[in-house]
């Protein structure tokens, strides 16, 4: 059997179902928003669109694919770096009161990595052990502007964006981005990742890298719109970055190991914590509790999952969709919602034997909360003191 | 010229799936994919010169819209792909480690090795679906095949 026939009969197998028939298709298009994706069946679609190639007339800055390792300089910032708090202003929302607790779990970085004509530089990071935030500048090497009228600022985004320790990638993780311009006097525009349920115990570094591939631009895509392939490719290349994340423990364990019945079904909870930053959940199957993610899932958008803070106010930790916008200086939008399902068996590193299935959830909030001023988690009828 | 819808999605429909799985790596998020394939196929008011060209556009935008929904970062309500692999009737063990081992693979090299042995393009055909350089397709198509160990072997490329 030659190579492509070995190939064949192994991808052979991918096959949609016989019904799937022209009517059908048309019928389910045109009974959606036209041109929009549904939600079904609480499937999400986040923001986020990938359209690749150059259209004609566009500078496009190439270099090869290859490891920043190999090519690229890194520099440090001279002279005094910005306070964190004062980098996350507007993507936390950070008040008088908040600032101390965020110098407390951020920190300025300050480091720029130049490839390809453009320039990063990770301005700061806002950690504790099981979530991240990293806030980056990024400009032209020749420092002129993007241009916004053909590169909107909240446009933003990477083809790829990996975190690894070492050279491992790090997943399952949740994550979101957000782009948008601080200061639309300078030639940089600001990009924000949001990273969650990443623990502290997995790596023993007290850094990660963050592996950003194919910078573009997403205008000519809204929500609804069918998309276009050959837009957006702004700078080619990959620009792996060096990110510090030893994390001062701030969060909260509520639950650890303990089986929860819901509604007459009972549910290994793994682990449940919340922190400054955002909150996880992870669910796990044992010999006796068979886990279903499809069912579990469903169940929990169903019922009520929210953060009951002291003064009475709720947030939704399973919301999803509504995005959060501010005007001075730029636009940026971010999903509330940072939502991830994913069964996986994780081995540990340098042993065979696979964890039982899990399911993980995790998310950031939309604003740093101090643990002190949060109530309980409810998860359907239950409620759990955030002690 | 536009095909005929029916004989379209009938002939190129397991095609746009296999392609996009590649990158969603999830059996619903492809199917969305393919249908929205379909649908754009059906509205645009691009004319096609030939059946060829109808199939690599359709490839393209489906790649790209698969792309798309993985930028997502986050599923619900995902059969995961471990999952799914147990229903899949592989004919034999070995097509089954192949599969498993490309699927294993960074998406930019699946993507590329997919085209070239599944579609059976050229190195050529690829650059231009993929909107990159040959010498790119070249790269991928090398890296890719190394980390599957040889599995497959080097081929001439045109």
């Amino acid at each position: 059997m030659n190579n492509r026939e070995k190939y064949k009969q192994a991808f052979s197998v991918l096959r949609v179902s016989d019904e799937m028939t022209w009517e059908q298709i048309k019928e389910y298009c045109e009974n959606s928003e036209k041109g929009k994706r549904t939600k079904r069946e609480g499937n999400f679609f986040g923001e986020g669109r990938t359209i690749f190639g150059m259209r004609a007339g566009v500078a496009v800055l190439c270099g090869c694919l290859v490891l920043l390792l190999t090519g690229g300089t890194i520099a440090y910032a001279a002279g005094a770096l910005k306070p964190v708090a004062e980098l996350f202003a507007k993507v936390f929302q950070i008040s008088e009161q908040e600032k101390g607790l965020v110098e407390k779990i951020g920190e300025p970085v300050g480091t720029t990595v130049t490839y390809a004509g453009l320039k990063i530089t990770t301005d700061g990071v806002i950690r504790d052990t099981e979530h991240l935030a990293v806030i980056f500048s990024i400009e032209r090497e020749d420092g002129k502007p993007f241009d916004p009228g053909k590169y909107p600022a909240d446009k933003w985004s990477f083809h790829s964006i990996e975190l690894q320790d070492g050279n491992v990638n790090m997943t399952p993780y949740a994550g979101s981005y957000l782009s948008y311009d601080e200061n639309p006097e300078d030639a940089a525009i600001q990009f924000v990742l949001f990273f969650s349920d990443i623990r502290q115990e997995w790596y023993d570094t007290n850094k990660v890298w963050i592996c950003l591939e194919d910078f573009q631009n997403y205008k000519g895509y809204d929500d609804g719109v069918l998309m276009e392939p050959g837009v957006g490719l702004y700078a080619e290349g990959l620009w792996r970055i060096e990110v510090p994340v030893k994390a001062k423990d701030t969060s909260v364990t509520i639950l650890e190991n303990e089986v929860l019945e819901l509604e007459g079904k009972e549910v290994q909870i793994e682990r449940l914590s919340v922190s400054p930053i955002g909150f996880s959940l992870t669910v796990a199957e044992t010999d006796k509790i068979k886990l279903s993610t499809t069912e579990f899932s469903a169940w929990l958008e169903k019922h009520d999952f929210s953060l009951e803070l002291e003064n009475g106010e709720r947030i939704s930790l399973s919301d999803s969709a509504d995005a959060v916008s501010w005007d001075e200086g730029g636009k940026g939008r971010r999903k509330k919602n940072s939502f991830v399902d994913s069964i996986m068996k994780r081995g540990v590193t340098g042993d065979e034997k696979e964890e039982m299935p899990k399911a993980q959830y995790a998310g950031t909030f939309e604003r740093i909360i101090e643990p002190g001023d949060m109530k309980s988690v409810h998860i359907g009828e239950l409620e759990l003191p955030v002690k | 010229m536009k095909m005929d819808m029916d004989i379209l999605v009938k002939k190129y429909k397991n095609h746009l799936y296999a392609a996009a799985f590649q990158i969603c790596k999830n059996a619903a998020d492809a199917e969305d994919v393919v249908q929205e394939t379909f649908f754009a196929y059906y509205m645009t008011e691009k004319s096609f010169e030939s059946e060829e060209h109808s199939k690599a556009w359709l490839l393209r935008t489906a790649i790209n819209k698969a792309k798309n929904v993985n930028r997502a970062f986050w599923r619900r309500n995902r059969v995961p792909f471990e999952e799914y692999m147990t229903e899949l009737p592989f004919e034999t063990a070995d097509a089954e480690e192949l599969f498993e081992d490309v699927m294993r693979l960074p998406e930019k090299y699946r993507i590329v090795i997919h085209l070239f042995y599944y579609e059976e393009y050229s190195v050529r055909e690829i650059a231009k679906l993929l909107e990159v350089s040959e010498g790119n397709v070249k790269v991928r198509l090398t890296r890719g095949r190394k980390l599957l160990k040889n599995r497959l072997m080097e081929d001439d490329y045109e």
